[in-house]
């Protein structure tokens, strides 16, 4: 009882909106003198620790002094990151606007749902296009230009000058896409998947759905390839599939500041981000030729929030955009209409006799994904690691672009050395399988060799040539030293600044050394006819892919549809399987690192295992920042530019209710900061609507218009005069926030967050009294890491 | 209670004779099915012993007869399996004299002569393309024996007269031996390619494929001149330097018709084998390794890596991240309530 009185007495003082005066009143802080004003601006009161064992306070050190300079950890969150506002905002001007809307105006809506949906596919469909065709070209202009140049001198000497060719041209391609994504637009960066991950989470990742960012990825990501960096087109088909979604379905881009006046419906986050599923499922459709595998890739890694109808216009814009891929390539290669080789890569058929499986390699294929498993796990290891060291010390745009040209000429050296040392041991006759740059290089006339065959291509046709050429045709050192150099090399690539995918190279790695394993495979067994190396291969591929990205279900899908086959369901399935218990094993998946690295407030599907013991009190915010219903324009504007602050999210309370215990008064609406600045920006202000009859009422249409970039605060000009005036907020606030007891179990709140995608969760005593809030960052502070339960810092990044 | 067990009881016995009656059902079809089998084995030796015997010993008569068949395994082969069918032809002389009656009810008299006509032009086309497997030469010396082929199928799948001979020949059985042998031979001059050097009428080599010819001749005599004068090949001999003109200039060449996309096997064949004896029997290809030319420059740039992360480890400053204490309530309010729950 002792207890709740203490509460009562410092509470009840808190409700002034001084926050100077709340500071000399936190108990038993050894808060000094000189850090007061630095205390009071960050407005903290100490953290509360998990257990309820005291002799874990740390809260007297980390009070004590100034804030604490880290260095850059995977145990940070990031507060550049917010949540976005998947739950609509049921206000007033809301109710209004859905009685309007007619019967038909309904329909209206739904058909217009399935345009964008259309859209979206058209438009994935053709940039994958653009991306495959540019990149053919610009690719084949380089290897006919340094296979001329090899030729050349191997005749009359001066190899080494090209290498120097060699190297310098990937370097500058490299140069120019690493330019790009690291001056223009850092959010175009790697995959993209993890981005789009969050963003499918809630997590609003600045910049990421920008048409900006679209074309820094697409240019980026044709310069990376085109580079002979260790990398794929596809993962960002994900991404770019996301963006246009994005950008179609508001009907305007605020970077080329066009309104189409179309679509204006959709444009709040809710609908905004059932698109940008859509999107990624595009995108993956069009990458892979794989639609169903499109459309669980978005259900397993974003789709929180799903229903039967949304799936479904999910899978019309796959296909729309695999089919307008399809559709556009017959014409380029010249045989229009023939809409038979889906996706930017494609497996090929595997139909040969050798190519079935039987019972007895059902074993075997699990070993292949125990190794895939392993070797995910080391490569996700090292990656990690890699990209600490990039997070804290090559965090500059400059040395960004020169680590990524250091990577192009590095990986056009180990490629050329590669070719160089292994002339005599590999040399194939002409003609026996389909290549394109054949390089003769030491090999005699008429033979070519194998091993450049592998390096002097790009990742996806060497990928198809690892799963179909004939079993004589690669020589198992070629193979080895080919799997080595590549894991290193994607490895060191992914997370470099340029848009890469790491799919096409997982595949490379796996698809090698899975060969390697088929060859040995029918060493021993004596020439038997089932160990069939180009199965194997594919066998391997997947399970490095599996070990490295851990996807489960899509993957599958992805796979099987990409190589046609459904009998490989089952090896698959089980490749995948094994790939990831031995991979979960060891450490997350390559997307999960990355997600974490990047310090963003992500929320799994489940609440962290062991925070049963936490309640809403003990994570909530507290104190709550509050306005009144109507509210003086000087004090919202003193609160929300306040750069400390930087709350997103206000409880409205009742003015006539006095505060009482710990509460500011109780709970009667929720305002969002971007609906305060349209309002400051029209000044819908109590005074000036008496004064000023003519002023037209504020709509839904206002709120929209500004989405999704509102105005920072400091660009709206209040005068001095205006400070004095008051705002009604009634109209606009949402009424009906959702809350819960202060009680509640840190589970069973997280699961309401997650299932409703929530950004704030008012937290009210008995009497409907707001006594703190929790957001995104509150729950998702809360980890398990080697079976306790830890809590992460937050930091500005 | 123990009309419940009765009841079931009888179900079950129900349940037994209906699954015992439906097994024997299936055994008396399976029997139907079998004696269907039989029925149909009886009849093909004689579709095969009457058929395929005379033809094969046609193939046979006809390969001893031009005496290309050195090969002593070959010929015993050849004999061995003959004598099988030795065997098998006295074993259906029984059936020969109803094989007259069938052979008019399925073949007419023309047909029967186009029918040979194609046999034999099918016969010395396998025969050409044969003899001329190693080295290939198809292209150039079999080029008649295809298009006397191509009239003789031509021929038999036209409508001669009233009847229809390619309904008779081509579509009448399960097997369709005329169809397959045609696929076959036409499958082989698909994939020699021999349309890309012949002239438009297909019926005479190329002007390209008669110079590259020349050229060929050209360095082989080159070859032939000198490797009499020294029969040891060292590397680099005078022979390399006296037939690398030629060799140059037919390589030149090559190079240009593949890339207008005029290779047919001859050449491609022609080609591999001179560049073998170019490079393998008369060790002519030397190569500029640059060994340490090479090894510099790749050192060097292997080297980057290491200098620029050594440098930007040493001298860029380390991001230093302001850490934000969020507010929350304090520990004895969370203590307190952790008792009243």
């Amino acid at each position: 009882m002792a207890n709740v009185a203490k509460k009562v007495s410092w509470a009840g003082k808190d409700e002034e909106p001084r926050p100077g005066e709340t500071t000399p009143l936190i108990n038993g802080s050894p808060s000094a003198a000189h850090t007061q004003s630095n205390f009071f601006r960050i407005q903290r009161l100490i953290t509360v620790n998990l257990d309820d064992d005291p002799t874990q306070e740390q809260d007297g050190v980390s009070a004590a002094g100034a804030p604490k300079e880290i260095s850059h950890t995977e145990k940070l969150l990031s507060l550049k990151y917010e949540s976005l506002d998947y739950d609509n905002s049921e206000n007033q001007l809301f109710m209004e606007e859905e009685r309007r809307i007619s019967k038909i105006g309904f329909h209206v809506l739904e058909i217009k749902r399935w345009i964008v949906c259309c859209l979206i596919g058209i438009f994935t469909g053709l940039i994958a296009c653009i991306i495959d065709i540019v990149v053919e070209l610009l690719a084949d202009k380089k290897y006919q230009i340094i296979k001329e140049n090899i030729d050349k001198s191997t005749e009359s000497g001066g190899l080494s000058i090209s290498l120097i060719l060699w190297a310098s041209l990937n370097a500058g391609f490299v140069m120019i896409g690493s330019f790009l994504v690291a001056f223009i637009e850092p959010a175009a960066s790697g995959s993209g998947i993890p981005q789009i991950k969050c963003y499918l989470n809630g997590v609003k990742v600045p910049h990421v759905v920008r048409l900006k960012t679209l074309v820094v990825k697409v240019l980026g990501v044709i310069f990376s390839v085109v580079g002979g960096l260790a990398v794929g087109k596809e993962g960002p088909m994900i991404h770019s599939g996301a963006v246009i979604a994005a950008g179609i379905s508001q009907g305007r881009s605020s970077t080329l500041k066009r309104d189409f006046k179309i679509f204006e419906y959709f444009r709040r986050d809710t609908e905004k981000r059932d698109f940008v599923s859509a999107g990624a499922a595009a995108g993956v459709s069009a990458a892979f030729g794989a639609p169903v595998g499109g459309v669980l890739f978005s259900l397993e890694e974003g789709a929180s929030f799903w229903n039967q109808m949304l799936t479904w216009r999910i899978f019309f814009a796959s296909m729309i955009s695999t089919f307008t891929l399809n559709f556009v390539l017959s014409i380029y290669r010249g045989n229009p209409g023939d809409l038979s080789s889906p996706g930017l890569i494609n497996f090929g058929q595997f139909n040969s006799e050798a190519a079935q499986y039987n019972w007895f390699e059902i074993p075997v294929f699990i070993c292949v994904g125990a190794i895939g498993g392993i070797l995910g796990a080391v490569f996700n290891r090292l990656n990690y690691c890699l990209t600490m060291f990039r997070i804290r010390y090559i965090h500059r745009p400059c040395l960004q672009v020169i680590e990524a040209m250091v990577v192009g000429a590095v990986t056009a050296t180990v490629s050329f050395v590669m070719i160089y040392a292994m002339y005599t041991s590999d040399c194939q006759p002409v003609g026996e399988d389909p290549i394109k740059y054949p390089l003769q290089l030491f090999c005699p006339d008429g033979e070519y060799n194998a091993i450049a065959t592998t390096f002097f291509n790009t990742p996806e046709k060497s990928v198809r040539s690892l799963f179909h050429d004939s079993p004589g045709s690669y020589n198992p050192l070629t193979l080895g030293l080919f799997t080595l150099s590549y894991f290193f090399l994607a490895c060191w690539t992914y997370g470099l600044a340029v848009s890469s995918g790491v799919f096409i190279p997982s595949l490379l790695i796996g698809a090698a050394w899975g060969r390697l394993f088929g060859i040995f495979l029918s060493n021993i067994s004596s020439g038997s006819t089932w160990a069939d190396p180009g199965k194997y291969a594919l066998m391997g591929a997947a399970a490095q892919l599996g070990g490295i990205v851990r996807m489960t279900l899509s993957l599958t899908v992805i796979i099987m549809e990409a190589t046609g086959n459904v009998t490989y369901g089952l090896p698959i399935m089980l490749v995948l399987m094994t790939a990831k218990i031995f991979g979960d094993f060891c450490i997350e998946g390559l997307y999960d690192i990355h997600i974490k690295l990047q310090s963003v407030p992500f929320l799994g599907w489940e609440p962290p295992e062991k925070s049963h013991t936490l309640t809403a009190r003990e994570v909530m915010s507290y104190p709550v920042t509050c306005f009144k219903r109507v509210e003086k324009v000087g004090r919202i504007v003193d609160i929300l530019s306040d750069t400390t602050i930087n709350h997103n999210g206000f409880p409205v309370v009742d003015e006539n209710h006095e505060p009482e215990y710990d509460n500011v008064g109780r709970l009667c609406g929720l305002i969002l900061r971007s609906q305060l600045i349209v309002l400051l920006k029209h000044k819908v202000f109590v005074e000036r609507a008496t004064s000023n009859l003519t002023q037209r009422k504020l709509q839904l249409k206002d709120f929209r218009d500004a989405y999704p970039r509102f105005p920072p605060i400091q660009s709206i000009h209040v005068s001095q005069d205006e400070r004095h005036c008051t705002v009604d907020l009634t109209e606009f606030i949402n009424p009906t926030p959702y809350s819960v007891p202060g009680e509640a179990s840190l589970p069973r709140v997280f699961r309401l967050f997650r299932a409703l995608g929530l950004r704030h969760l008012v937290i009210c005593d008995g009497s409907n009294g707001v006594i703190g809030i929790v957001t995104r960052k509150d729950l998702a502070r809360y980890r398990l890491h080697k079976g306790q339960l830890e809590e992460l810092e937050m930091a500005h990044t | 209670m123990v009309g419940v067990v009765w009841w079931s009881v009888l179900c079950l016995a129900l349940l037994l004779r209906g699954a015992l009656g439906d097994h024997n059902s299936s055994e008396y079809s399976h029997g139907v099915a079998t004696s269907v089998v039989v029925g149909t084995r009886s009849w093909e030796p004689a579709g095969w012993g009457g058929e395929a015997g005379p033809r094969l010993r046609e193939v046979r008569s006809a390969a001893a007869a031009s005496g290309e068949v050195s090969d002593s395994a070959a010929a015993g082969w050849m004999s061995e399996v003959a004598g099988d069918w030795e065997v098998s032809d006295s074993a259906a002389a029984g059936w020969m004299i109803g094989w007259e009656v069938l052979q008019e009810q399925a073949v007419s008299q023309i047909c029967r002569q186009l029918l040979v006509h194609f046999g034999d032009t099918s016969a010395s086309l396998v025969r050409c393309a044969v003899k001329r497997a190693r080295p290939v030469r198809i292209c150039e010396m079999c080029n008649s024996h295809f298009h006397h082929f191509w009239d003789s199928f031509a021929n038999l799948s036209k409508d001669a007269g009233n009847e229809s001979c390619s309904k008779q020949l081509l579509r009448s059985d399960r097997l369709q031996i005329v169809l397959k042998t045609r696929n076959f031979l036409q499958h082989m001059w698909t994939d020699s390619q021999c349309d890309a050097c012949l002239n438009e009428n297909k019926t005479a080599p190329s002007i390209d494929s008669i110079i590259f010819k020349k050229m060929l001749n050209e360095s082989l005599n080159c070859f032939e001149y000198y490797s009499s004068k020294h029969p040891v090949h060292s590397n680099y001999s005078d022979l390399c330097k006296k037939c690398k003109g030629s060799y140059d200039n037919l390589t030149e060449h090559y190079n240009r018709m593949e890339k207008d996309n005029k290779l047919c096997i001859d050449i491609i064949d022609a080609m591999n084998l001179t560049r073998q004896l170019w490079s393998k029997t008369y060790n002519c290809t030397i190569r500029c390794g640059d060994m340490i030319p090479v090894i510099a420059v790749s050192t060097f740039l292997l080297f980057l890596p290491v200098i620029f992360y050594l440098s930007s480890f040493l001298h860029s400053e380390q991001k230093k991240l302001k850490l934000i204490e969020p507010k929350r309530l304090k520990h004895c309010s969370s203590s307190s309530s952790s008792i009243t729950h």
